[in-house]
């Protein structure tokens, strides 16, 4: 890993910690940050951003230096935050949203930090905002926004931040990058959710209502708790509620997809906590597909990934809540004009539209190696519930024998400086 | 035998013992599907040094030890590898020795060893070569130089088996393996098995 600050590249790292959340419930906007000492004589101010990178240049996080602190004398302690950080110190007037495009709203939450700052996904494309917000401040807006539209900020792994919607499409964490052994934390089932939806009317308010102004002008304000309730809950579970009031961007057209939004995650109790081999490929808020086991499969969403880094880079990942999946399995069959020569058994998610890499398979006959090579690179289906099989077809590439490289078969080949070029 | 500390160069008889360390990172461990993740960050390099200053040296057996002992962070050393040296900056954690008292008030120091560890890896892999490769790679096939076929008009690989070369099938015009016995010959070169530069266009001969 190394950090750019300025025009200089520090990769002389120690106590590098970076551990990036992301709610897609639309509760909380995570305040994201790494630390570092860095080993180096120079001087390193503060209020400058610092670039987060990986070996391969790919960028892990740019933020805000809130910190930087000469430990000693070859080191400098350095913390940087998020700009979203910026987003708590700036206030917002109160205003009335009639059918306000989502777009202008999330541009003036980031007037500050500006347009070049941050992406709104173009899922949120032609999406309005109906309701009240009080004087708030940028980051609650942006919350509410979030929690309204079923979005999530991303704050990490780009040179922005970005609002997306909740994905629907997993990610697997395959079986060689999960370490031994996940674990699973039950929870409290919560068997009803409950949120109020509000609306308002314009005009000059009785002393027995609720009312609210934008400074300008006043609205009566009604209110209407709406609630599901959680079928999957085993008789004689005792109450355990959710309510959620007070975001009065929610009203009577948009809460029922609100709380079907939210009912997902709180009506569910099981929690995972792994770790994974994670090169920058499983982020927090990304829908996952994960094994508990050799031979069960939960899904659900990355809410926190906490890094350590070596060569590559490892994260335990906090997956919550989650499902847990019907699997079956998938026998891949290589073979080599007719004969079998491999075989490779994965569990999989019923009905999971599966594309895995066929390998090169690499074998000894006798004394002579021998490397076969895939007619097709992937192999690719759906898996059924009873199981399903899939034959792949291979060829000789390559054979080995007493020190000397055979080619068996080739794509081309050409002739280049005295030697043959094969591939 | 010589060996170099910090440009002072020392030809003194000596055993080097070399240890290559190929250092993973804590990241490592056992994976769900039971195989073994071994985060590799580099092999780094430790020598073993005893030197055999003779008597009558001790002013230079004196100074090596200075050198050696000075609380600095690392040194250059220049050590033999394989069939050539190898230039490193490494630290010595320790220098140790023994004091000798011979009969009639002529005492040494002798029997100098100290430890030389590499500071920076001597081998890496850029991660991006490493990922590219993936966890379980196929190791390379042994090379041998320079590759024994024969391509005929229309393109087709063919393997040539003679006397000494102990090859047991060959592939025909149609792409098909066959076997074959030990002194069979399909094709040969007159020329025996010299490697043959060739142009573009060429159809080699082995």
């Amino acid at each position: 890993m190394k950090i750019k600050i300025g025009d200089t590249t520090y990769s002389t790292l120690t106590n590098l910690n970076f551990d990036p959340t992301a709610d897609v419930t639309g509760s909380e906007v995570p305040i994201n940050e790494f630390s570092v000492d860095i080993i180096t004589e120079d001087e390193i101010d503060a209020m400058q951003f610092a670039f987060l990178y990986d070996d391969r240049d790919i960028l892990w996080a740019k933020y805000w230096i809130i910190f930087a602190d000469r430990a000693d004398k070859n080191t400098v302690r350095v913390r940087a935050q998020s700009t979203l950080k910026l987003l708590e110190r700036r206030m917002l007037d109160p205003v009335m949203l009639d059918g306000a495009p989502v777009a202008d709203i999330v541009s003036e939450i980031f007037a500050e930090l500006g347009t070049e700052s941050y992406e709104l996904s173009d899922a949120f494309d032609g999406k309005t905002l109906t309701g009240f917000c009080p004087k708030q401040s940028c980051k609650t807006r942006l919350q509410w926004v979030c929690f309204v539209l079923g979005a999530y900020i991303k704050s990490f792994f780009l040179d922005k931040i970005e609002i997306l919607p909740v994905g629907e499409t997993p990610k697997l964490i395959p079986l060689a990058k999960t370490y031994w052994k996940p674990s699973l934390v039950y929870g409290e089932y919560t068997t009803r959710v409950n949120v109020t939806a509000y609306s308002y009317v314009k005009g000059t308010p009785a002393t027995t209502d609720t009312w609210v102004t934008d400074g300008t002008d006043t609205y009566i304000q009604t209110q209407q708790n709406h609630s599901l309730r959680n079928t999957d809950v085993p008789e004689g579970t005792l109450t355990h509620e959710t309510h959620i009031e007070g975001v009065t961007l929610v009203n009577n057209d948009n809460v029922d997809e609100i709380l079907s939004n939210i009912s997902r995650f709180y009506f569910k109790r099981i929690n995972v906590e792994l770790d994974a081999i994670n090169n920058a490929e499983f982020y927090p808020g990304d829908r996952i597909l994960c094994y508990t086991d050799e031979n069960t499969m939960a899904e659900g969403y990355i809410s926190t990934a906490t890094f350590a880094f070596g060569q590559q880079a490892k994260s335990r990942l906090a997956i919550n809540p989650v499902d847990i999946v019907e699997t079956a399995q998938l026998l891949m069959i290589y073979q080599y004009e007719g004969t079998r020569i491999a075989q490779q058994a994965y569990t999989l998610p019923v009905g999971y539209p599966y594309e895995i890499e066929n390998p090169y398979i690499d074998q000894n006959w006798g004394i002579t190696r021998y490397v076969f090579a895939p007619e097709n690179p992937t192999a690719s289906g759906t898996l059924y519930a009873e199981g399903s099989t899939d034959t792949e077809d291979y060829v000789l590439a390559l054979g080995a024998h007493n020190g000397t490289l055979l080619v068996l078969s080739a794509d081309e080949f050409e002739f280049k400086d005295g030697t043959v070029v094969i591939s | 035998m010589s060996f170099s500390i910090d440009s002072i160069k020392w030809e003194y008889p000596c055993q080097i013992e070399r240890v290559s360390e190929m250092t993973a990172s804590e990241i490592s461990g056992l994976m769900l599907n039971k195989s073994y993740f071994n985060d590799v960050l580099g092999t780094w390099l430790k020598y073993s040094l005893t030197i055999a200053v003779p008597f009558g040296s001790e002013a230079d057996y004196n100074s090596i030890y200075e050198q050696l002992t000075q609380p600095v962070a690392g040194h250059e050393f220049i050590l033999p590898y394989g069939n050539s040296t190898i230039n490193i900056t490494g630290r010595v954690a320790s220098v140790s020795d023994a004091w000798i008292k011979m009969p009639g008030n002529a005492n040494y120091w002798r029997g100098k060893q100290f430890e030389i560890l590499s500071n920076n890896p001597t081998k890496t892999e850029e991660l991006g070569v490493v990922l590219a490769r993936g966890n379980s790679p196929i190791p390379p096939i042994p090379w041998s130089g320079w590759v024994k076929l024969y391509i005929d008009d229309d393109g087709y690989l063919h393997l040539i088996k003679t006397e000494g070369l102990d090859i047991d099938f060959y592939i025909d015009d149609d792409g098909n393996l066959h076997s074959l016995a030990l002194g069979d010959v399909i094709e040969y070169t007159a020329a025996g098995w010299d490697r043959v530069a060739a142009a573009d266009g060429d159809e080699i001969y082995f």
